[in-house]
């Protein structure tokens, strides 16, 4: 037997989730081929890499920091990688390699200027992702990069299918979930990431690295961003100056309205997955069902303002990463 | 004095707080133009009275009558349009305005009907500054005033008001003895223009040189209000200290060892001077002191959370520079003396704050931890009967928790690692009910006892102390003023070491 009160908290705990189906179903019913095999893939794919990005995210705000550099990081690898392929003639593995380490060395930069010379994570990373924007103009010369003589290779990440269905993204979003739920649960690291973003002095008392701590966490953010931008530049075969922007809002909703999937309030890692296939399949229906242009930005930055009221009514008040000052 | 008005007074106040009896049936008043002292440990109730006079906090029972009527005090603003106002102990100045911006916050006097006035509100800071004879500079932002300075801009601000009733809580803990002269002879002059006046102070002297009548709280009750002339600074310290003590303890036998841990000439954090001390194995050493004496510092200095430039700590014989790593390491460990602040891991859920510091012990490769090995942790950790700690499932938030078993929590931490050699409690039973009290004092013997652990146990509750330690030492404005063996022990000498 089901009582009120269980319901209500089945509601609020799987929320999130029937949200998922509802807008599902929604988008369905008002355009048959938003259900086609065809594109429920694409919509995965999409998912794979905002859910990459919110991962890192995620890392950071349970230690409680705030990145808001990741998609412009993941720009700037992305734009990196590809520019090393067609201008420098490199390999496609070395230049993933390199971007990848120039993704890392960022998230250190981060974490150095925020863990030790003291700025707000937020500022930190705002300024980040200002500065980031313009390497990646400067590296693209501010206009689509396209070269005939990318390596044979160079799909590989975003485009190609394992048994010609399941996209590349997704396979590799799949390894990172599972990696990911053993680190957060079952480690050291993991736990200690908690322990620091809910109370740092205790932390310290009883022998945790605090800013150690988050200095992992700010550089698996930026190795998320990076892995996400190769995949990106993969995917669209080129290099755009803007091509990690439109992630940013995706990537902060899923990782907010996956803190109400199952813990109240709590950024957790299948949150952050249901929340990064919400907000795509919202972004694809979008598409698909013809909204006005000016409709998507509307939607997001609602989305963005109404799952975060979610976390701070089931907080009641505070949240962890957000202390802006 | 008897001819003088009544201005204020309680009936039967009472007032608790989860397991403590913070005020109980107080009655207090109040004369006209009187200073009237309020003299107590800390914990006696003196902070609790005036937190109910200024709104703050409201009694359990009892009435409040100002002028003969009776007041329901409700909320801080409506006690200072009664004319009540507290200058509290920290300072609450706004640190980028000018000491004249300060004192006429949300009085400033305007021209043209909406801007203004800077000058109007320079000069008559100034006047008031003149009249009063407290003499600090009204031009400048606070932020580049000194303590004593800042103290008297409140004060004056305080004074502007012209309340009614003016209740100072320490307002001479930072000041030199010429600092101290000039603010009581301005606070002379407001009695003398009719205010009322409440004074909480440690200080007796300050007490005995300025005030009319003297009131002793003990306990969250008042035990005597006499006029000045009536009392005696000893009977005033007996009176403060004196309770029925001997079989709320444990029995203590002493059989401490070879010293476990030394610290020599420690200074540090700007008012910690020359501090030694040592520790003997299985012995629990009592480090007392007010609130502000530099206790928690010290200790805070030991276990490397400040920075050491100044003195030298020995663990079993070997040198240390303090870090906490390296304390941990060699066995050292602290319970902190602010658990929800410092304690309590509140993201996690009980198992995991327990066992956060044994978590080396339990991970394996690449740390990934072993389940089945910290459950079975968990559960000797909580089958230790010296623990009791209550609890319905370990998974359970720790922030639902009693005071007492989340203290439980933040001391079970330690209590199971092999390699304890001193563990350090910082103020374990504040906030705590007595059962639970006990339970922590014989835990404290049991380590020293069975174990043989050096435990360092620091309070502001004077008989716990002596209950419970081997040998004590008294911290006083950032120094040591005294060290007594077990058989030296006596309130009334350890409190005057420490006032």
């Amino acid at each position: 037997m089901i009582s009120k009160e269980n319901l209500a908290s089945v509601v609020r705990r799987y929320g999130v989730l029937f949200a998922l189906i509802i807008v599902f179903a929604v988008f369905s019913f008002m355009e048959p081929t938003f259900y086609s095999v065809r594109n429920i893939l694409s919509i995965i794919r999409q998912a794979s890499i905002t859910g990459i990005l919110a991962i890192g995210l995620t890392t950071v705000v349970i230690a409680g920091e705030f990145d808001m550099s990741f998609a412009s990081l993941a720009g700037f690898s992305g734009v990196l990688s590809v520019i090393l392929m067609g201008k420098l003639f490199m390999g496609a593995i070395p230049a993933w390699i390199i971007s990848l380490l120039a993704a890392l060395g960022v998230g250190a930069l981060n974490g150095m200027v925020i863990l030790f010379i003291g700025v707000p994570s937020i500022i930190t990373t705002i300024g980040m992702m200002t500065l980031l924007a313009g390497f990646t103009k400067w590296l693209t010369g501010g206009s689509t990069y396209y070269s005939a003589k990318f390596p044979e290779i160079f799909p590989f990440l975003g485009r190609s299918f394992l048994f010609e269905t399941i996209p590349m993204p997704v396979i590799i979003f799949a390894i990172i979930i599972a990696i990911y739920v053993v680190v957060l649960e079952h480690t050291k690291i993991g736990r200690f990431f908690h322990a620091v973003g809910g109370n740092p002095k205790a932390s310290e008392h009883v022998g945790i690295k605090v800013r150690k701590v988050k200095f992992i966490a700010l550089l698996i953010s930026g190795f998320m961003a990076g892995l996400a931008g190769i995949m990106i530049g993969s995917l669209l075969g080129s290099g755009t100056p803007a091509m990690g922007d439109g992630y940013l809002m995706p990537g902060i909703s899923a990782m907010f309205i996956g803190a109400v999937f199952l813990r109240d309030g709590v950024p957790n890692i299948w949150g952050t997955v249901i929340g990064s296939l919400l907000l795509s399949v919202l972004t694809n229906g979008f598409v698909m069902i013809n909204l006005p242009f000016y409709m998507k930005e509307i939607v997001l930055g609602a989305v963005l303002i109404g799952s975060v009221s979610m976390v701070a009514i089931f907080k009641k008040g505070s949240i962890p990463g957000v202390n802006l000052l | 004095m008897s001819d003088k008005n009544i201005v204020l007074k309680t009936v039967s106040i009472s007032k608790s707080f989860p397991g403590v009896k913070a005020l109980n049936n107080v009655d207090f008043d109040l004369l006209e133009g009187e200073i009237h002292a309020i003299c107590g440990e800390n914990g006696a109730g003196k902070s609790t009275l005036c937190n109910v006079l200024t709104g703050i906090v409201r009694p359990d029972e009892g009435n409040v009558f100002l002028n003969g009527a009776e007041v329901r005090l409700t909320h801080p603003s409506q006690a200072l349009r009664l004319g009540i106002r507290m200058v509290y102990q920290e300072r609450n100045l706004i640190p980028y305005l000018t000491g004249a911006q300060n004192i006429l916050l949300r009085e400033e006097p305007v021209k043209g009907g909406f801007l203004i006035d800077e000058k109007a509100i320079l000069s008559k800071a100034e006047d008031l500054s003149e009249l009063y004879n407290l003499r600090v500079p009204l031009g400048i932002p606070v932020a580049l005033l000194s303590s004593a300075q800042r103290q008297a801009i409140e004060i004056l601000r305080a004074f502007l008001y012209k309340p009614k009733i003016l209740i100072l809580d320490e307002p001479t803990s930072s000041l030199t003895e010429a600092e101290v002269k000039s603010l009581f002879s301005a606070i002379h002059q407001i009695k003398d223009e009719g205010v009322s006046v409440i004074l909480i102070t440690h200080k007796l002297e300050e007490v005995f040189e300025n005030a009319d009548r003297i009131s002793i709280f003990r306990n969250g009750e008042r035990v005597t209000t006499r006029n000045k002339e009536d009392l005696s600074e000893e009977e005033a310290i007996r009176l403060m200290v004196n309770r029925n003590i001997s079989s709320l303890f444990p029995e203590v036998t002493n059989r401490s060892g070879d010293k476990i841990l030394q610290v020599e000439n420690l200074s540090g954090s700007g008012f910690l001077k020359d501090i030694s001390i040592h520790l003997n194995k299985g012995e629990v050493l009592g480090l007392y002191g007010l609130i502000g004496s530099g206790r928690t510092e010290f200790i805070e200095h030991l276990y490397g959370l400040r920075e050491t430039k100044i003195g030298r700590v020995i663990v079993k014989g070997k040198e240390v520079q303090p870090n906490v790593h390296r304390m941990i390491e060699e066995g050292v460990f602290l319970v902190p003396d602010d658990r929800r602040e410092k304690g309590l891991l509140t993201s996690l859920n009980l198992k995991k704050n327990l066992t956060i510091s044994y978590i080396d012990e339990f991970s394996r490769l690449m740390g990934v931890v072993s389940a089945k090995k910290e459950n079975s942790l968990v559960k000797s950790i909580l089958d230790k009967s010296s623990l009791s700690l209550k609890y319905s499932n370990i998974n359970q938030d720790v922030q639902v928790l009693s005071g007492g078993n989340q203290q439980k929590v933040v001391i079970g931490r330690w209590i199971s690692k092999d390699h304890m050699s001193v563990l350090i409690l910082d103020d374990p039973t504040n906030g705590i009910d007595v059962g639970t009290k006990f339970e922590i004092y014989k835990m404290i013997r049991s380590l020293a006892e069975e174990k043989s652990a050096g435990v360092i146990f620091i309070s502001s509750e004077l008989p716990e102390l002596i209950g419970v330690s081997d040998r004590l030492y008294v911290f006083k404005e950032g120094r040591i003023s005294g060290e007594l063996s077990r058989e030296e022990f006596d309130d009334e000498k350890i409190l005057s070491m420490a006032l």
